[in-house]
């Protein structure tokens, strides 16, 4: 994964001549809401993690963001590796009991996540011995609260005009200021919502294909 | 263009024709009791100005002795200056002129919530 990392003060001065009367400061806090929401609605920056061993007897593990200066958001898969062969373990939407119990101590198959705690997972059945680094989750990622004003370059190679849409029209939804501006406003909003979904949709995909064509974007 | 807070307070006195040092008919205290509010007006117009603690700066006599910078964007100066301008003029006096003080009170607001001047 790229750690790659652009200062939003780098930006400001493009948003700025769209929002006369705006403060850098008020800029830069509108812009990092508009990426926090992209983020967790989108799942956009989503990266694999470094795999992790398992040990014995034990089921409840704890993800590092792979950066300092991110979150994890979502867990939305994990793979066990064995024998040079990886395979998908099955998700558990609600804890049930029956299959967990079901099943004795040996190579995993199911995890579930902890809503209250995004980077906690569990893993069953617990394995009878230590394993080397053989799981691996792919989750979806945040910035941090409260934001260090870094922007993934990632993020922004895809998604600058989405984000962009979304300050704008975020500030321009403000009432009684200099750069008040209700029709602009709903412009802007409707094509960050609109990028929000592309967003979600090509990541799901990671970035590779379409629903109808091979590749993305149309014109490659 | 950094502003500062003595800045604001010899623009003041231009506006109001009150430049003779040494026999200022307005004291510097009263000058900076009425930018003080002037702020105080930004926080309740333009919070967005105060980011990020939203704390309403507060200025005493000290703080014109020393480079102490105006506390929001330069691109407001002026209408702070206008703001207390219009105060000052506000005040029952010979010297008061009631229109002139709405003309500068409003160049405040428009300046804060819209495009206007």
């Amino acid at each position: 994964m790229s750690e790659a990392y652009a200062c939003i003060d780098n930006l400001i001065p493009e948003l700025a001549i769209e929002l006369p009367g705006a403060t850098p400061l008020g800029i830069a806090t509108a812009f990092g809401s508009a990426l926090r929401e992209f983020l967790s609605e989108s799942a956009a920056w989503r990266v694999e993690l470094d795999a992790f061993p398992l040990h014995e007897d034990k089921s409840v593990y704890y993800l590092d963001p792979p950066t300092p200066n991110s979150l994890i958001l979502y867990v939305h898969g994990v793979r066990y590796m064995k024998d040079g062969a990886s395979r998908e373990l099955h998700s558990l939407t609600q804890q049930d009991s029956t299959k967990v119990a079901s099943t004795s101590a040996g190579d995993p198959h199911f995890f579930h996540g902890y809503a209250d705690c995004p980077g906690r997972i569990a893993i069953y059945p617990p394995p009878a011995e230590d394993t080397e680094p053989c799981v691996i989750p792919m989750v979806s990622l945040t910035v941090t609260e409260p934001w260090d004003r870094q922007i993934p370059i990632f993020v922004l190679r895809y998604w600058r005009e989405v984000l962009f849409s979304g300050t704008v029209g975020r500030m321009m939804n403000q009432q009684d200021k200099p750069y008040s501006n209700a029709n602009t406003a709903v412009y802007h909003l409707r094509k960050f919502r609109a990028g929000i979904v592309r967003a979600r949709d090509m990541a799901g995909r990671q970035y590779t294909t379409a629903e109808h064509i091979p590749t993305f974007p149309r014109w490659a | 263009m950094s502003w500062l807070i003595s800045d604001a307070v010899a623009s003041i006195r231009e506006q109001l024709q009150d430049t003779r040092a040494g026999s200022y008919r307005y004291s510097d205290v009263k000058l900076l009791r009425y930018l003080n509010s002037a702020f105080s007006d930004v926080r309740r117009l333009r919070p967005d100005l105060l980011l990020p603690t939203l704390d309403v700066p507060a200025f005493v006599e000290a703080d014109l002795l020393t480079p102490t910078a105006f506390p929001i964007d330069g691109m407001y100066y002026s209408a702070i200056v206008d703001y207390v301008a219009g105060t000052v003029s506000l005040e029952e006096d010979e010297f008061s002129v009631d229109g002139r003080a709405s003309t500068l009170l409003n160049r405040f607001t428009q300046k804060l919530i819209s495009r206007g001047a």
